[in-house]
């Protein structure tokens, strides 16, 4: 499997033969565009992302649910208030 | 009354002195978007928007309290929930999607009386800098439908300056409110990181992601932005901007050295230089540097397809997303909804994003494009302790011809190169029109400032509208 | 002889258990068992477009207690990640769980042998939905009630070397998850889950072999079983020239096997990454200590306590800390009259049969009511057998032991003079009785006593009454 069929499994998607050998040039151009990241020499005392304080987080309070019609409304396909798949075989 | 010819603030003032209803303003609008259909701006006028007009002018009549948009009519990008009306992403995938509860945005319009007019065009899933990666058919530019409308939010840009609708909202993920706005002549600002709710918009990179207004004017700007901003329990990023800043007698813009290196090229150049002479009356003009700011850009197309990957694996012909035919197993409801389901650009930026995280890449992509983005947030903190706003062109050039760059994805991306860094830092930038390219279509100036110093970015917009602007 | 005599087994766990919340992790949703399908549940939980996950507090806090409870670290800095991977059940193809930041570090157990568990660490995540597997026709229903119910793992170090090491592990886990109200551990409801890693090691041998991971494993005796039949197993394919492949196996009780589960063509790549929507969360150690002092104290501390302190038999401390609630119940009777011994009694005998076979109860009487019987029955103000009938009437009508006792004319009225009167009636009527207390009082001494209580209606103080029989029948 090739980098480009590995990231389309990844991916769920599925391209054609034709498709995927555009794609790969493409995307081939978009790597290189972004591998200019690579070489920079980066400071190591940067700092990390902001935090939110325990203290601040959401209390366990309880709020009304959405209607079950309302979950449902844009089901391709549901069933006893449930969304539908085809068979999982695990 | 030419309704299209007044702001935002005039057309609710002139509803509340009673100068003219809600319900004309609405009805000459719904007109005007008929006329224009052919711009392919606007997607959808609500249908029950004349309804709501006459709720709010009722109101008034009765002289119940009102809330500070009252009437006036606000359209939102195509990826905004409100409850009840469609939504799609401009995505064949989402088309028959109702959006089954109301973003926060909306519902902070609606607080305040504004009446959600309709939904914008855009590109799909907000990826794209032309609009015309959508399933509605590309949006036209307003001032030469030959040319793009630019993007991603380029239906809310070209319905303000064709006059469909005073304000639209859009969003702005690396430059797809204001480079839009800069293309059609008119304003898009891009608040704070945090300042509006991403609750209810359909995320695309969820750590640069804002919503906000595109209007004619910074005040029209100010003003929405003022209604959507504020710290919102839905959405744990959001932070209490407040708006407010300190006001100076005389302000210092920036001129950043690397990005005018940049720049140097453009065609457009000499007009910059000239619109930046103008200036020297008003403002103290300095140099700043961001050494690492053209090294937004590659952050940009690492840190958002990433996120983009993973919030858009959602979207599986399970839950709402439209489900294939004949998928009798799990694995042909996800690859064939999702493969027929998505456009192409989507599609290159879902699997650009899987590549960044995949096992092996990840440091080398996604951590390195972390620190990359700290380093240059701390150059512009540099910057700013040096002068009050950064001066920027929107974009290298004007707008460009409909199907001129459609098949280069990367000559694409580099259209973003003076957006991105406001999404990679996180900090407020507005975009306003200052001049006309050569293909006579306009040109827009940026004001980069400090985090939450969006009074003062809208201050200095309001002042270069009146020594530098376009009109 | 088995295949295993030549191996060492090396287990290592993964355990998952449903935090004791009100709300689930990420969304203001109720976090409860049993309801009809997808009604728990909003735009957050059923990953509709446009919804943002907002960190519930209550359980970031029961994680700490729960590294608290484990001797972890509990990190001052803590990040949510975003897990990759497509399945139905998880509504936004990802999960929201920790990698590189875990809320607690390291920590460990004792097992009753001196020999010492090793955990990794315990994170915070998200379950995800239930599947209902209909047939071909209909194919599978997906409901996301469970979904984003918040979840703690727990990670060990692959410390055990047979499945009653896990199996003890487990019950010792689960007890403290269960005594702090952290989880309640119904296994039978997937409240809590294990899946087990393990490898053979041939005996001196210091690399570790080829791991397999089982699932499903619903029940302490599934556990047993399952890694008893895995050990041999993969004794068996080693011995015989086979190599064990690296796989999910899952158990299957009825059959007593474990199959390997459809195999992925590729190994998972979950693409791990900082969940955007989420703030890392920043945890000040005066937090911790606040978390600390709400912590009760754990079951093993307790029945030692009640053993060492309040001389228990071990198998009545066993009882007695079995779940919080008796123990708090207990602990609070005895604070309201200090016999612990006599409260322990009423409790193992007389409440516990009131409410047998319940998996969930609250005793019918309060903790001040049953110690103020117990009190009256010690200080012989009423017998044993008047006190359970007063328990009864308590139960039935609420009412404070003391005043009912009164209003029931319970309590002891009788004089001496009245019981003094009874002694010589019998004296008189039953001279027998007279000469064989002479020869012998020791045999008819109880007799007595109950004539006396026949005609007092029991409402004689008995031991007043053995002391007036010792001086009128000298």
């Amino acid at each position: 499997m090739n980098k480009i069929e590995h990231l389309e499994y990844l991916s769920k998607l599925k391209f054609s033969d034709e498709e995927r050998e555009k794609f790969e040039k493409e995307f081939d151009d978009v790597l290189a565009f972004v591998d200019e990241i690579k070489a920079l020499e980066i400071p190591q005392d940067l700092g990390r992302d902001k935090p939110i304080a325990l203290a601040k987080l959401r209390e366990d309070e309880p709020k009304e649910s959405m209607s079950n019609e309302d979950v449902l409304q844009n089901a391709p396909k549901q069933k006893d208030g449930c969304y539908v798949t085809p068979l999982v075989v695990e | 009354m030419e309704y299209c010819d007044l702001t935002l603030i005039e057309i609710r003032d002139g509803i509340k002195n009673g100068q003219f209803s809600s319900e004309e303003v609405v009805k000459y609008f719904i007109a005007r978007c008929e006329e224009k259909k052919s711009l392919n701006a606007m997607i959808e006028v609500f249908d029950d928007v004349l309804e709501k007009a006459k709720e709010v002018d009722a109101k008034i009549a009765k002289g119940e309290k009102v809330g500070i948009l009252a009437g006036v009519p606000v359209a939102i990008k195509d990826n905004i929930l409100c409850k009840g009306k469609k939504m799609a992403c401009a995505s064949k995938f989402l088309q028959n999607f109702v959006a089954p509860y109301s973003s926060t945005v909306v519902e902070k319009l609606v607080a305040e009386d504004a009446i959600i007019f309709g939904r914008t065009n855009m590109d799909e899933f907000a990826m794209g800098g032309s609009c015309e990666n959508t399933c509605y058919g590309a949006c036209h530019n307003a001032i030469n439908p030959e040319y793009v409308a630019g993007g991603s939010s380029g239906g809310s840009a070209a319905a303000v300056a064709a006059g469909l609708v005073p304000c639209a909202l859009g969003t702005d993920t690396g430059g797809s409110i204001r480079q839009p706005a800069s293309f059609n002549g008119v304003v898009g600002v891009k608040p704070t990181y945090g300042t509006v709710s991403r609750y209810g918009i359909v995320a695309f990179a969820s750590s640069l992601d804002q919503a906000s207004p595109i209007a004619k004017t910074a005040s029209d700007c100010e003003l929405v932005l003022k209604v959507l901003a504020g710290k919102d329990a839905n959405d744990s990023t959001t932070i209490d901007n407040k708006l407010t800043g300190v006001h100076k007698s005389k302000y210092k813009l920036g001129v950043c050295r690397q990005v005018m290196q940049a720049f140097k090229d453009s065609p457009c150049r000499e007009k910059f230089y000239a619109m930046l002479e103008k200036l020297n009356d008003t403002f103290d003009i300095v140099q700043v540097d961001i050494p690492h700011i053209q090294n937004s850009l590659a952050c940009y197309y690492i840190i958002a397809p990433a996120e983009a990957t993973s919030n858009l694996a959602r979207f599986d012909g399970v839950k709402y997303t439209t489900r294939a035919d004949d998928t009798s197993d799990l694995e042909s409801v996800y690859v064939k909804s999702r493969s027929e389901g998505f456009g192409k650009e989507v599609k290159r930026r879902i699997m650009l994003g899987n590549y960044v995280l995949s096992s092996g890449y990840f440091d080398a992509y996604y951590n390195k494009a972390k620190a990359v983005q700290k380093l240059i947030r701390r150059e512009f903190k540099t910057a700013f302790e040096n002068c009050d706003c950064i001066i920027m062109p929107t974009t290298s050039g004007s707008a460009f011809k409909i199907g001129e760059k459609i098949s280069d994805p990367v000559a694409m991306y580099k259209e973003d190169l003076f957006t991105v860094p406001a999404n990679i830092v996180g900090v407020p930038a507005i975009s306003v029109p200052y001049g006309v390219a050569e293909n006579g279509l306009p040109l827009g100036v940026q004001f980069y400032a400090d985090e939450q110093n969006e009074a003062v970015m809208f201050e200095i917009a309001k002042m270069f509208e009146k020594v530098g602007g376009a009109k | 002889m088995s295949y295993l005599d030549n191996y060492d087994i090396v287990i290592g766990l993964e355990i998952h258990a449903e935090l004791h919340t009100k709300t689930k992790v990420f969304c203001a949703c109720k976090n409860q068992f049993g309801d009809e399908p997808n009604t728990n549940t909003c735009p957050v939980c059923t990953g509709m477009p446009g919804a943002l996950p907002v960190l519930n507090k209550h359980a970031v806090e029961l994680a700490i207690k729960a590294g608290l409870s484990f001797g972890c670290d509990i990190s001052p800095y803590s990040v949510f990640e975003r897990k990759n991977y497509f399945y139905p059940d998880l509504s936004k193809a990802y999960q929201i769980s920790q990698l590189v930041y875990p809320l607690c570090i390291g920590g460990k157990i004792e097992l009753d042998s001196g020999k010492t568990i090793r955990l990794n660490r315990i994170h915070l995540e998200e379950d995800a939905g239930k599947l209902v597997h209909i047939n071909k026709a209909v194919g599978t229903l997906v409901d996301y009630n469970r979904g984003g119910t918040p979840l703690i793992e727990m990670v060990t170090e692959p410390d055990f070397s047979s499945a009653d090491e896990v199996v003890e592990f487990l019950k010792k886990v689960r007890e403290s998850l269960v005594f702090e109200d952290i989880a309640n551990c119904k296994m039978e409801e997937g409240g809590m889950r294990c899946d087990v890693n393990l490898s053979l090691k041939k005996k001196g041998d210091s690399e570790y072999g080829i791991r397999t991971e089982m699932k499903n494993l619903n029940s302490f005796k599934s556990v047993q079983r399952a890694i008893e039949y895995e050990a041999e197993r993969q004794a068996e394919v080693l011995a015989t020239g086979g190599h064990v492949v690296q796989e999910t196996r899952k158990w299957d009780d009825a059959s007593g096997q474990s199959y390997a589960m459809r195999s992925k063509e590729q190994a998972q790549d979950y693409r791990y990454f900082p969940d955007p929507d989420l703030l890392p969360v920043e945890i000040p150690s005066e937090e911790v200590a606040r978390i600390k002092s709400e912590m009760v104290m754990l079951p093993q501390d307790r029945r030692k306590r009640y053993i060492e302190e309040f001389g228990l038999p071990e198998y009545d401390a066993g009882i007695l800390t079995s779940t919080r609630y008796i123990s708090d119940y207990f602990e609070k009777c005895v604070e309201n009259f200090n016999a612990p011994k006599k409260i322990s009694n009423w409790i193992m005998v007389d409440l516990l049969k009131l409410v047998k076979e319940q998996e969930e109860f609250e005793f019918p009487i309060d903790e001040k009511s049953l110690a103020g019987i117990v009190k009256m029955v010690e200080e012989k103000v009423i017998n044993k057998t008047v006190g359970l009938q007063l328990l009864d009437k308590v139960i039935e009508t609420g009412k404070d032991p003391l005043v009912l006792a009164k209003e029931m004319n319970l309590l002891v009225t009788i004089s001496d003079d009245e019981i003094l009167g009874l002694l010589r009636k019998l004296k008189s009527e039953n001279v027998k009785v007279a000469e064989d207390y002479k020869n012998a009082p020791e045999k008819v001494v109880g007799f007595i006593v109950g004539y006396v209580m026949k005609n007092t209606g029991g409402k004689a103080n008995s031991a007043k009454v053995r002391e007036l029989i010792a001086k009128e029948f000298q």
